[in-house]
């Protein structure tokens, strides 16, 4: 469970845009159906297996043609649906949450690396929305990057629904934290969208 | 080589189990203060069509078998 300070409330969740889910199901589910269907098919028309076939596995011979295939197509079906099941979770771990002090962030990279990670408002240097696509332009999401004042580290809020959105309440929340713990400037809102060089991002001086 | 067909059963299901005491892991550990808990809608859906396709292929077996 995510713990948060004495003082702390969430003011915003982010998850990756439904669009980016459906996309990614999409082709999974459709070999899914067909494998079933298949299978169906199988098992109430009958098959028969090529004696070629045969020749190279005997054991075919003795068994039920229709039910086996229709056996091995559901293992498939079966390992498809968990395939399924890890995209979703996927989808669902991969969170960015915006608080009145942070942000944080959570994701899933495969099923046994996880990564959250959390960036304190007064380190937040530089807030870019990048809407880079036609899909995302017209579903309105993309990436928002936060550039930290630490080294190098860039925190991204991937395919995020209404990005501009996001922005807005983080640096108006960076804003009112800045206001209570007084340790810098505030970056101007509105310099933003993908800038072409250093130089023209948001900096915070 | 129903012993075959048996072990690739079990195989799968092992591997089925797996997943779902990782997943299971990765969502108790996002339980967000305040927020709707959307993943045991998710896990509903998944643990029903896994039981059933698990099933299916179980008895598609036992016929094969039998």
């Amino acid at each position: 469970m995510i713990s948060l300070h004495e003082t702390e409330h969430i003011v915003l969740v982010k998850r990756r845009h439904p669009v980016y889910l459906v996309i990614g199901l999409v082709p999974i589910a459709a070999a899914f159906l067909a494998f079933l269907a298949l299978a169906g098919y199988a098992l109430i028309a009958g098959i028969s297996i090529p004696e070629r076939v045969i020749e190279l596995f005997p054991f075919l011979e003795a068994v039920d043609a229709g039910l086996f295939v229709a056996f091995v197509l559901s293992l498939a079906a079966l390992l498809l649906w968990q395939v399924m099941l890890v995209f979703a979770v996927a989808f669902y771990l991969d969170c960015w949450i915006i608080t009145n002090e942070r942000a944080i962030h959570t994701e899933l990279h495969a099923l046994f690396s996880r990564s959250t990670s959390s960036i304190s408002h007064d380190k937040i240097q530089d807030v870019t929305v990048d809407v880079h696509g036609i899909l995302p332009t017209i579903f309105r999401f993309g990436d928002l990057q936060l550039q930290t004042a630490g080294a190098f580290r860039v925190f991204t809020m991937k395919q995020i629904d209404d990005p501009h959105n996001a922005k807005h309440v983080l640096l108006q929340m960076r804003r009112d934290y800045l206001r209570h713990h007084p340790s810098g400037t505030v970056p101007e809102e509105g310099v933003s969208s993908q800038p072409s060089s250093p130089d023209e991002s948001s900096g915070e001086r | 080589m129903e012993a075959i067909l048996f072990t690739l059963l079990i195989a799968v299901g092992i591997f089925i189990l797996v997943v779902w005491v990782v997943a299971s892991y990765h969502f108790r550990g996002l339980e967000i203060p305040g927020q709707e808990d959307v993943s045991k809608k998710i896990v509903r859906v998944f643990a029903i069509g896994t039981g059933v396709l698990f099933a299916v292929s179980a008895i598609l077996l036992a016929m094969l078998i039998l």
